[in-house]
């Protein structure tokens, strides 16, 4: 039985050292996803809290035949989802087609991590949920149709405008970064 | 997937970032607030433990109420004069203490050895000593006020003619005679069938919630003091059982935490971020008691916690609204029931206080019902809660002490649980079933 398996034990058990121990081994990791699916810090913490304490009510009923930070972070998502279902629905959406984002110049090399998130983060929050589901989730635009009570084609167009916009402002803090060196 | 997919995923799937301390503290915190939580049924099951113990604590402990305290060693009393003098009964001269009195030698009294306290018992005499019976017993540290007399109840074996109304008894007190003057009073009080009952009654108000929903309510909401108050009749079935109904103002509620409250500088309307005015209120919210319909224009809310508020996007100006005290305010919703109960009081105990057990159902119908945005020294109603039912059906039981302040008028306190059994809200598999703690205070009058 490895580390994480005796941590899983004793949060099962609900020991309060097992839960900070796991808090302490998944909360930066899992910090990055909520960072990811919000545009507020204020409303990352609160999804990274609401996850843990789903996780920690919720962990006697995980069964080890999957992958354990896959099922934390499935909740986390699944947590980033439910409190920007209610807006998605007000947003009006333009058909935007997949061919006008090609072509553009990728200025990813150039740029942190960090600084690649934040620029993911100031996507409005549909564009930022389907992007996030289809390119760091995989998942098809069927499945995000389906999760954010969307059509297909509205999930493609958000993909594409996504891209867009992330690549226009990729563009530009790289273009930024390099005339200031 | 394309290259530039590919490159942000690649990027992005790698990154770590140490989340602020406080989320880990707010974690802990709520944790420690399930744990407590878990300890509910504990709780009820050991208020019902704590009643059992005080009604047989009255009914066992309090002194000269038990049958071995009645038969004592006294010296029995010269006659007094004027009564019908008969031969003492084989029976009294065998029993110390017992003593032959009155016209009819059916009835002795007897005094409690405890000093100062001097206990007055009431006997059949003329019997074998084993077969003699406690007809009840009083303290009486004084002459016993006719009134009083109501707590002396005639019990008698099987076969045996009750001693009949009227009779004078005699009494001792350290060799001072004294006579009981009506026995009728020891029963109830002909034509005294009837009661009416004013009470108030302050409780602690909750809810249980059944499955848990993706929103931690258990640990967002917190329980009010309410209170309850109102008229009941009371019709007496038989010489221990009661039936009451009537009519109560009951109510309920509970508190909302962690919402921030910001108010609009004009206090009139919100504004869309397009500069609108928006006619209707573009928020709502969930709690485990219904939704919230804000009907306030003047505020504006978010949750601080969870995601149990939802905004319209846009419709609100966000640089144009100012953050109010957060930790001071909190919302409170408040339902008022008009609640018809119908009740049996059994009495276990007659003694200086009267103890019953109680219990019964009421139908709650729901007449009032608001949100209020509640400071220290500020209360704003700001709308109201929708999805609650109507009609409920709720359980009560309790004890219930009173004691009789005049031959008419008993003081009656009654500390009693009641839970609604059909829940007041249901969404998808949640149902929330409200409960109080409360202490009802009251005037019987009897007639």
């Amino acid at each position: 039985m490895d580390k994480l398996d005796h941590i899983i034990l004793g949060c099962q058990k609900n020991q309060r050292q097992s839960q900070a121990e796991l808090y302490k081994m998944f909360s930066s990791r899992m910090y990055a996803v909520c960072l990811r699916y919000t545009s507020s810090r204020d409303d990352a913490q609160d999804v990274l809290q609401e996850g843990f304490v789903k996780i920690f009510e919720n962990i006697a009923n995980f069964k080890a035949q999957g992958s354990f930070e896959g099922w934390m972070k499935r909740i986390f998502v699944n947590l980033a989802l439910d409190k920007f279902r209610s807006r998605i629905s007000m947003l009006s959406l333009d058909e935007f087609t997949e061919e006008e984002a090609h072509n553009q110049p990728s200025a990813l090399d150039n740029m942190s991590e960090k600084e690649i998130l934040e620029v993911v983060r100031q996507l409005p929050d549909q564009y930022r949920l389907v992007f996030n589901l289809y390119v760091m989730e995989g998942h098809s635009h069927q499945e995000i149709a389906s999760m954010l009570g969307i059509s297909e084609s509205t999930s493609r167009s958000n993909l594409a405008r996504a891209k867009l916009i992330l690549k226009n402002k990729l563009q530009f803090n790289a273009s930024w970064i390099e005339k200031a060196i | 997937m394309d290259r530039f997919e590919k490159d942000i995923r690649e990027k992005l799937s790698h990154y770590e970032e140490e989340p602020p301390v406080h989320v880990w503290d707010a974690i802990e915190n709520r944790l420690d607030k399930k744990e407590y939580r878990g300890w509910f049924w504990l709780k009820i099951a050991a208020s019902l433990i704590l009643l059992v113990i005080t009604a047989a604590s009255l009914i066992w402990v309090l002194p000269g109420l038990k049958q071995s305290d009645v038969v004592v060693e006294l010296p029995a009393p010269e006659p007094l004069p004027g009564s019908t003098t008969e031969a003492p009964t084989p029976a009294a001269e065998t029993t110390p203490g017992v003593l032959p009195v009155s016209a009819d030698p059916i009835l002795a009294f007897a005094a409690d050895p405890i000093p100062d306290q001097p206990v007055w018992s009431a006997t059949r005499a003329g019997l074998p000593a084993a077969s003699l019976q406690s007809v009840e017993s009083h303290q009486a540290p004084r002459p016993i006020p006719a009134f009083d007399l109501a707590a002396l109840e005639v019990s008698m074996p099987a076969g045996l003619a009750a001693p009949s109304a009227g009779k004078d008894l005699l009494l001792s007190q350290e060799q001072t005679p004294m006579r009981l003057l009506a026995l009728e009073t020891s029963e109830e009080p002909a034509g005294q069938v009837w009661g009416l009952t004013a009470f108030l009654s302050p409780q602690q108000s909750y809810r249980l919630q059944t499955n848990a929903t993706s929103i931690p309510f258990e640990a967002l909401e917190n329980q009010i003091m309410g209170f309850s108050a109102g008229l009941h009749v009371s019709y007496r079935l038989g010489k221990r059982m009661e039936l009451r109904t009537g009519a109560a103002y009951n109510l309920i509620g509970q508190q909302i935490n962690d919402i921030a409250a910001f108010s609009h500088p004009s206090m009139t309307y919100l504004y869309s971020t397009k500069g609108e005015k928006i006619s209707s209120h573009p928020q709502s919210m969930s709690t485990s008691m219904g939704g919230i319909n804000f009907t306030d224009q003047s505020f504006y809310f978010a949750d601080i916690a969870s995601t149990r508020i939802f905004t319209l996007k846009g419709s609100y100006d966000e640089s144009n609204v100012n953050l109010l005290n957060k930790s001071a305010f909190g919302l409170v919703q408040h339902f008022g029931f008009l609640e018809v109960p119908v009740m049996v009081h059994y009495e276990l105990l007659r003694s200086i206080i009267n103890v019953s057990v109680k219990s019964g159902f009421s139908a709650n119908l729901l007449v009032n019902n608001h949100v209020y945005l509640q400071g220290s020294a500020y209360r704003n109603p700001i709308g109201e809660s929708t999805g609650i039912s109507r009609l409920s059906l709720s359980g009560t039981g309790g004890l219930a002490l009173s004691y009789p302040v005049s031959p008419r008028m008993d003081l009656s306190l009654e500390p009693t649980f009641s839970m609604f059994i059909t829940p007041i809200h249901t969404q998808n598999n949640m149902q929330t079933h409200p409960y109080n703690y409360a202490l009802f205070m009251g005037m019987k009058y009897n007639f």
